[in-house]
């Protein structure tokens, strides 16, 4: 007897995952296998599973849109082990053996069995130990992506005492997700070399599985530490399953990198519909298939990069749809439309999605001419990336009683005046682009460690800045050259009155472009 | 959660510390001359002011000495106290 095909989604290789290791785990009822590597949404995509919630108040399917802390819907509740938890993001849960799960209606439930009303706790209550310590330092260093790397490298060569926070279980952020290189080889091994570095260094702690959440007076720094959940029953009971850091620090560098930000048009919700980088992540990253054939609709250009790489893991690209217009003149070959034309995909400029199709999983999408003309077509496909720009992660930022100021050329939010002793670094502050992000970060430990009494010596001028091999430059939001229209979009106007409750500006509470003109017709601003 | 200067140990993490009120609120030099609305005043009614404010501490885990700091109730900026 054949077994019935697993992981019909799973690229044969490549990817951060370890293929000579199989995980089972179940899901909603159903049994699947994935492997160590594996987040529990990636695992899900790879076994043809594209539905995982539904939506809080609508009650709409949903799927997996993101690759990491910023997805709104794939809310799940892990019922096994020590890692029992009732509201996750399935992005964010590591797979092992025997993780049990369910997809949830937008919100969780606390777990009161374990309670008697009226009496003492019993031992069916979480039986994990929770635990907090504190830390001194003269250099944090959050987020573990090129900029933080190159900060905390950077800072820690000087002799001060660094700690480097990093959410996710292994360092590199976002470079695990795309195919960078640097110097002529992965960025990857800029990365390795790095992180070798660090850990050499006697005074330089890394950490990760620890997610900074809270920024409070006099360089505080409070972080998460996830120290037994990835290991499933195997945890030592020993280990705290959490530990809550309090890091003093004398300098921060905030390298939290940026979030993809999605566009909005009726019903984009669909599952299979997911951000431009989070497609490339499960397709590099976790050598996994999010479509079979795939829609690409883009305000910038990093959707281009995306879409090269889901085409050479040999997904059908249907089309790229891009907002803006064809550039007059036109600009020289090589760049990433022309890029993506030679290899026979179809790019539409000053086009937009109006609508998708499908029972509820995505089949289709309706596109039309930006200017409203009345031409129309539809592709067919099972995957559509999306990207209008890229929004700088500033939340510790902003929480440390920074002011932020907006920023015309990039469409976003970025730090502006800083309150206490920090500095964004890289992608957090919009210096997209990986070479760009590390000799931001460079310039930012080197500073970080002088201002916090470790003399400068000059260092940064012997430090290697490595290049970028991009093959163009990657133009991001409102970079595109002048005259080219539509570079900060937000929203496909409603092509009739009643689709915009079907246009969701907010994933998470489903709230729609018709919420919005509903408050704005009463008078409210700001909201 | 605030980062105080001891004068004695240095700056240490406010959990250290134990709070001491209003900084300078003399004991009166003649109680039995006191109402009880003046009496009431001396005992309870303190400074609230929004901005720099001189206040006691306790460095109860560590030298157990008390001394005054200058806060900023806005942004919590502390200062030592200014000699008198």
């Amino acid at each position: 007897v054949t077994a019935a095909p697993r992981q019909p989604m799973r690229r044969p290789r490549g990817g951060r995952i370890d293929r000579s290791s199989t995980l089972a785990f179940a899901f909603d009822g159903g049994d699947y296998l994935g492997h160590p590597g594996d987040t529990l949404a990636s695992a899900l995509l790879a076994n043809g599973v594209r539905t995982l919630a539904r939506s809080v108040t609508l009650g709409r399917p949903r799927g997996v849109y993101a690759a990491g802390a910023e997805d709104p819907c794939a809310l799940v509740a892990v019922e096994s082990g020590p890692a029992a938890a009732p509201l996750r993001r399935a992005t964010e849960v590591e797979l092992y053996a025997g993780l049990r799960a369910r997809g949830l209606a937008g919100k969780g439930r606390l777990d009161t069995s374990g309670v008697d009303p009226g009496g003492a706790p019993s031992d069916a209550l979480d039986g994990a130990r929770y635990d907090r310590a504190y830390l001194t330092c003269e250099v944090l260093v959050v987020g573990g992506g090129p900029a933080g790397l190159a900060a905390a490298h950077a800072a820690g060569r000087t002799g001060a005492r660094v700690v480097l926070c990093e959410a996710g279980p292994e360092l590199g952020g976002g470079l695990l997700g795309c195919r960078a290189r640097l110097d002529g080889e992965p960025a990857t091994a800029w990365v390795d070399r790095v992180a070798a570095s660090l850990a050499a260094l006697g005074e330089v702690r890394v950490m990760t599985r620890t997610t900074a959440v809270g920024y409070y007076d006099h360089n505080e720094v409070v972080a998460v530490q996830r120290r037994t959940e990835h290991l499933g029953a195997g945890a030592p009971r020993r280990l705290s399953r959490q530990r809550l850091w309090h890091i003093r620090a004398g300098r921060v560098v905030l390298a939290t990198g940026a979030h993809e930000r999605g566009l909005v048009f009726t019903d984009n919700d669909r599952p299979g519909i997911m951000l431009a980088s989070a497609a490339r992540t499960y397709v590099n990253r976790y050598g996994v298939l999010p479509g079979r054939r795939a829609a690409v609709f883009a305000a910038n250009d990093s959707a281009y990069a995306a879409a090269l790489d889901l085409l050479d893991a040999g997904i059908e690209i249907a089309a790229v749809v891009d907002v803006r217009a064809e550039p007059r003149p036109a600009r020289p070959p090589g760049d990433w439309p022309s890029l993506l034309r030679e290899r026979g995909v179809e790019v539409c400029r000053g086009w937009v999605v109006a609508g998708t199709e499908g029972p509820d999983e995505l089949t289709a999408v309706r596109v039309t001419s930006r200017d409203g003309g009345d031409r129309a077509r539809t592709f067919e496909c099972d995957l559509l990336a999306v990207s209008g720009g890229w929004n700088p992660a500033v939340h510790l930022f902003s929480q440390s009683q920074g002011r932020l100021g907006y920023d015309e050329r990039l469409a976003a939010f970025v730090p502006q005046v800083s309150a206490q002793a920090e500095r964004s670094a890289g992608a957090a502050r919009g210096r997209f682009g990986t070479a760009a992000a590390i000799e931001d970060g460079f310039a930012a430990g080197d500073e970080a460690a002088r201002l916090a009494g470790f003399p400068d010596t000059g260092r940064l001028d012997r430090h290697h800045l490595p290049r970028d091999d991009a093959p163009a430059s990657e133009v991001h939001a409102g970079e595109a050259p002048a005259g080219e229209a539509g570079a900060a979009y937000w929203a496909v106007p409603a092509a009739a009155p009643g689709l915009a409750a079907r246009q969701f500006v907010d994933l998470a509470r489903d709230v729609t472009v018709a919420d919005l003109d509903r408050a704005t017709g009463t008078g409210m601003r700001a909201i | 959660m605030l980062l105080i200067p001891c004068p004695w140990c240095g700056p240490r993490d406010e959990v250290e510390f134990r709070y001491g009120g209003q900084a300078g609120v003399a004991h009166p030099a003649d109680p039995d001359a006191l109402d009880d609305t003046g009496w009431g005043e001396y005992l309870f009614v303190r400074g609230n002011p929004k901005g720099w404010f001189a206040e006691r501490w306790a460095h109860v885990h560590g030298c157990r000495r008390w001394f005054n700091v200058v806060r900023h109730t806005v942004t919590h900026e502390i200062r030592p106290e200014p000699d008198r």
